[in-house]
Parts: C-alpha cells; sequence; structure tokens
C-alpha cells in the first residue's frame, strides 16, 4: 500500500510512563484514506494512550508516527484532523456557540463554521444555552462539533458512545457513519464491541498496549452458513450428504454449516432436491464479541 | 497568535470568576482605603485626634489617590491578583479544557503566549480600574469632607500605575506557575496563599521589625518585601515598609521583573515540555 494512501501510520509505537507502566507496546496502526477503522480493546487496552500520542497531547517512549502527513502534535497536522479523547471538555459558563467561537479563533477559521458545525451535529436550536446545562449526549455532539469545525480529513473519536442512553448511543452512531463518507477518515476507539460492529469497515483489537488482531478480524468473523427448512428431519440428511455429519451443528433451531459461500448453491440444489422447504439460507458471522473472546483468550 | 488571543479574551470576558474577583478588588479597596477613614471622619471627627484627622485627610484627598491605589489594599489585593493567574490558567486542568485546545492547531508556545498576553491585559485593566475608582472615591471625599482639590502630577501617578502593574503582574504569574506545576488550581490556591498569607505577610513582617539584618537582608529576595518596598517608596503604606526602607525602587523593581520573566519562562517550558494526560 502506498504510504499516500494511510491517514495514521505508527511503527512500533511505545509509551512507558514514569511509573514503568508500560501503556502501548511497539504498535504498528495503520488507517486507510477514507475508512471507518475501530481500535477496539478492553478498558485499560491502550487506546486512549495511542489516541493521546497521535495528537501530541503525550510524547511516545519509543517510534514513530506519521498522523495526517506529519508528526504528532505539529500544527500543520493538527490542523487537518478533529479530535475528541475521552470526554468533551468545554468552558461551563460559554454557551455552546461561545464555546466553539473559542475553538474557531483557536484554529484560524471563519466564526462563519461555527453555526455550520453546529447544524451538522443538529445542535443549533441549543446553541444560546449554557454548556454546562447540556446533556451528556448533546456534549458528546458538541465535542464532535468542535471537532468537525475544522472540516478535518481525519476524525478521532475515543469513546463516542461513552455513557449515553439507547437514543443517544443511535444517533452518535448514525453521526459517525456518515462523516465517514465523502471521503473523510474517521478512527474511533471503544470497549463495546457491539457498537463498533455498526460502524466500522475495518478493526483493530488492542490488548495490553499491543495490536493483537486486525484485518483478519474480517475472515475470523465469518462462521459458514445458516440454514432453516422444513422438516428439519429431511435438512439434516440432505446437509449431511453434501458436506459431511460432521460440518454440521444445530444452533437456536438453525443447522449451521461449516462450509464456504461459494458452496451455497450446490447446497441449496441438495435441499431443493431433497423436497425442503428453504427458509433461511445465508453466510452466518459470529459477533464481534466471539472473535475478540477467542483472540484475546476471553481476559476481556 | 491573534486568533489565540482573540479566543482567550473572550473566555476572560465572559468569565463570571474574573468578574467576581475583579469586583472584589474594588471592594477591598473601597472598604480600606476609603470607607472606613471616611466613616470615621464623617461620623465622629471631634473623638479624633488632631494628628489622626490630619492623616485622614490626606489619605483621602485627591492628591493622594495615587498612593492610595497602588499601596492601601496590600496584600489581600495581592492575593487576588494571585487567584486571577490561577483562574486563567489552573481552571483549564480542573474542566480539562487544556487539552482540547492544544488538540486544535496552535503550537504550545503560542497557547501559553495567548493566554500570558490576556493574562497581562486582564490584571492592566484591572489596576487601570483601581486607579481610576481610587480617584473616584478621593473626590467624593474631598466634596463630602470638604478637602482640598488637588491632583498629583501625571509623572507621580504613572509611575505609581507602572509599579502597581508589575505588582500584579508579579503575583499573577506566580499563580499562573503554580497552576501549571500542580495541574491542580486547588492545590495551586492552597500553596500560593499559604506562601503568602505565612510567609510574605506574617513571617517576613516579624522579621522586618527584628534586628536580625542576616535575615532581613535573606527577605530582599522575595516577592512580597520587593512589592512592600516599591510601595514604601513611591509613598503609599503598608505595616511592614520598614523592612523595605532601604530597598531603592528601581532594585525593588527589578527582582519583581526577574521574578515575572522566570515565573513565565518557567510556565512556558512545563507546558511545551510535559505530557497532558
Amino acid at each position: 500500500m502506498h504510504t499516500s494512501d494511510l491517514v495514521v501510520e505508527t511503527t512500533a509505537l511505545t509509551k512507558r510512563y514514569r511509573g514503568g507502566q508500560l501503556a502501548v507496546d511497539s504498535l504498528d496502526l495503520k488507517v486507510r484514506r477514507g475508512e471507518i477503522y475501530g481500535l477496539v480493546g478492553p478498558n485499560g487496552a491502550g487506546k486512549t494512550t495511542t489516541l493521546r500520542m497521535l495528537v501530541g497531547l503525550i510524547r511516545p517512549t519509543a517510534g514513530t508516527a506519521l498522523v495526517a502527513g506529519h508528526k504528532p502534535g505539529a500544527p500543520a497536522g493538527l490542523r487537518r484532523i478533529g479530535a475528541v479523547i475521552e470526554n468533551p471538555a468545554f468552558y461551563t459558563y460559554l454557551s455552546g456557540r461561545d464555546n466553539l467561537r473559542v475553538v474557531a479563533h483557536y484554529g484560524g477559521i471563519a466564526e462563519t463554521a461555527v453555526d455550520t458545525a453546529l447544524e451538522e451535529v443538529d445542535l443549533l436550536p441549543a446553541a444560546k444555552g449554557g454548556y454546562g446545562s447540556y446533556s451528556l449526549g448533546m456534549k458528546q455532539r458538541l465535542g464532535v462539533a468542535a471537532a468537525l469545525i475544522k472540516e478535518p480529513e481525519l476524525l478521532i473519536l475515543d469513546e463516542p458512545t461513552n455513557g449515553l442512553d439507547p437514543q443517544g448511543m443511535v444517533e452518535m452512531r448514525g453521526l459517525i457513519k456518515s462523516l465517514g463518507t465523502a471521503g473523510r477518515t474517521v478512527l474511533v476507539s471503544s470497549h463495546l464491541l457491539s457498537e463498533m460492529q455498526k460502524i466500522c469497515d475495518r478493526f483493530g483489537v488492542i490488548q495490553n498496549g499491543r495490536l493483537i488482531a486486525e484485518d483478519e478480524l474480517a475472515d475470523a468473523r465469518q462462521a459458514g452458513l445458516l440454514i432453516r427448512g422444513n422438516p428439519a428431519g429431511r435438512v439434516r440428511v440432505a446437509l449431511e450428504r453434501v458436506a459431511g455429519a460432521k460440518a454440521i451443528a444445530v444452533r437456536d433451531g438453525a443447522f449451521m454449516v461449516n462450509a464456504d459461500h461459494v458452496q451455497a448453491a450446490e447446497i441449496h440444489r441438495a435441499l431443493v432436491r431433497a423436497g425442503v422447504e428453504i427458509t433461511e439460507l445465508r453466510p452466518a458471522e459470529r459477533s464481534l464479541e466471539e472473535v475478540f473472546l477467542e483472540i484475546t483468550g476471553g481476559r476481556q | 497568535m491573534i486568533g489565540p488571543v482573540r479566543g482567550e479574551w473572550l473566555k476572560a470576558w465572559r468569565s463570571p470568576y474574573l468578574w467576581t474577583v475583579g469586583l472584589l478588588m474594588m471592594l477591598v479597596l473601597l472598604v480600606r482605603g476609603y470607607g472606613l477613614d471616611w466613616f470615621l471622619m464623617s461620623q465622629s471627627p471631634a473623638t479624633l485626634p488632631a494628628a489622626t484627622i490630619e492623616s485622614y485627610k490626606q489619605a483621602l484627598a485627591p492628591a493622594a489617590f495615587a498612593q492610595q491605589a497602588l499601596g492601601n489594599p496590600g496584600g489581600v489585593t495581592w492575593a487576588l491578583e494571585f487567584v486571577l493567574g490561577v483562574l486563567l490558567f489552573g481552571s483549564e486542568y480542573g474542566w480539562r479544557t487544556l487539552a482540547a485546545m492544544l488538540m486544535v492547531g496552535p503550537s504550545r508556545a503560542t497557547v501559553f503566549g495567548a493566554k500570558t498576553l490576556v493574562l497581562l491585559a486582564v490584571v492592566v485593566l484591572l489596576v487601570l480600574l483601581r486607579f481610576v475608582t481610587a480617584l473616584a472615591s478621593s473626590v467624593i471625599s474631598a466634596v463630602t469632607l470638604d478637602l482640598p482639590f488637588s491632583l498629583p502630577p501625571a509623572g507621580g501617578v504613572a509611575t505609581a500605575f507602572a509599579a502597581a502593574c508589575l505588582i500584579a503582574i508579579t503575583y499573577a504569574s506566580f499563580g499562573a506557575l503554580l497552576s501549571l506545576i500542580f495541574r491542580r488550581a486547588s492545590i495551586a490556591y492552597a500553596v500560593g496563599l499559604t506562601y503568602l498569607f505565612v510567609f510574605e505577610d506574617r513571617a517576613f513582617g516579624v522579621i522586618a521589625k527584628s534586628s536580625a539584618q542576616s535575615l532581613r537582608d535573606l527577605t530582599m529576595g522575595f516577592p512580597g518585601p520587593n512589592s512592600v518596598a516599591l510601595v514604601h517608596n513611591l509613598g503609599g503604606g503598608t505595616g511592614s515598609a520598614v523592612a523595605a526602607a532601604n530597598t531603592g525602587s528601581v532594585q525593588a523593581a527589578v527582582v519583581l521583573a526577574v521574578y515575572c520573566l522566570a515565573a513565565l519562562g518557567i510556565g512556558c517550558a512545563i507546558l511545551v515540555r510535559r505530557d497532558e494526560t
């Protein structure tokens, strides 16, 4: 892959805190332009430390990183990045709009961008309200607006759904997916695997500061074919004939067949020949949680 | 630099906390510099000794307004100036907004520079307001107590104003530095106010009245005694001015300026080099 296709590229990035705690250990992370990349891992895995290094808040102990073509923390690079690390932080005595005005001044951005950013996160009606009176969901959205005001090519969001109620989670999920369009790259971290599954194009699993799985996750999630049909006895006989008895398992009333997607047509023909009424036949995927637990050995 | 300065100014201008500290400064000046003396003069002049009445008249007259604005508030106002520094720098840690600002784009040195410029502007404006308040109070005193209405020479007022600014900036810088060192407004307040009230106000005051010359010389290396010296030499009155009697204005001003530069230099180095977790 050409380097210019990568918006984030780290090589052996390492952070050891003064107390000796190794927070990030030789991390090689590659985020491609235009994708929504999920950095998944349990609490304390090193996600936030990694993101803090990428925006220059903390310095790596070893290793290198390039973010939006610049070293982390370089003003030229920061101007192309929008980031919300941990919870959004704003001035409680200022309104939502004035908080964004401060950000705009800091970023050398015209104040006209403020209302545009507020509109993008659906906060324009509450722009005059004091930040202190905002709900957690509104605070998160203001954080995203502050990140968007620079029209960044890379958006870094750390645990954006943390603490949100189900409605807030749905809204934030929709917002992140919409932000990942038009060539914008989104790097989002979370320990909520099911949420990431709904948002991201690719995942990296981080544990104890190391990236323990990445692209192979897509393959790992494939779990053969799921088949439902009537009568069940005749389905089993037909499947055993095509795939073999050892390749078949039953889960929640459905037959799970350890078979490749290309075998679906062959299996379908066999079921039809056996006179089975097929009600469902589709590729089965394991949840990200299942894969994650398998990769990490259940040490989440 | 202009953008971050505008951002910092917006925050400062809208901050109810800065307005509160500013109002407290004026209240201290009005009560300690004018209110109490005016009350005694207007309510019970017959019971006061002639020398006391004369000293009150001199202090309340417009001719002494610059000295009143410079010196009479004393330690409390210096403590409030220290609070200003903590408010502008230390509060960012409490709200966790500093990291958010550092991620926006300007370099850390630029962020520090913008915050420092706005801190200096706020401090100078509040000193100016103190002088205007003192002038207005002295005019009211002159009208109500029939005092002579003559203003001090402009040069004297300018010197007093510059000295008041230097002292205010010294204490505000001290507050900023402690905030950056401790990354907590609360601990910066605890350490700074303990130093101001226990050491500068009490311990150094006692040493100033003692005969231990070496200790007295030692205290002249600290900001408090040099501030007192500057005020004393420019005609302002504070209780422990005795210790400073032998210290010239220039020497005191140089010591304070060195403290300012050191505090801001160390503060900048801390912000630029340290991890913000």
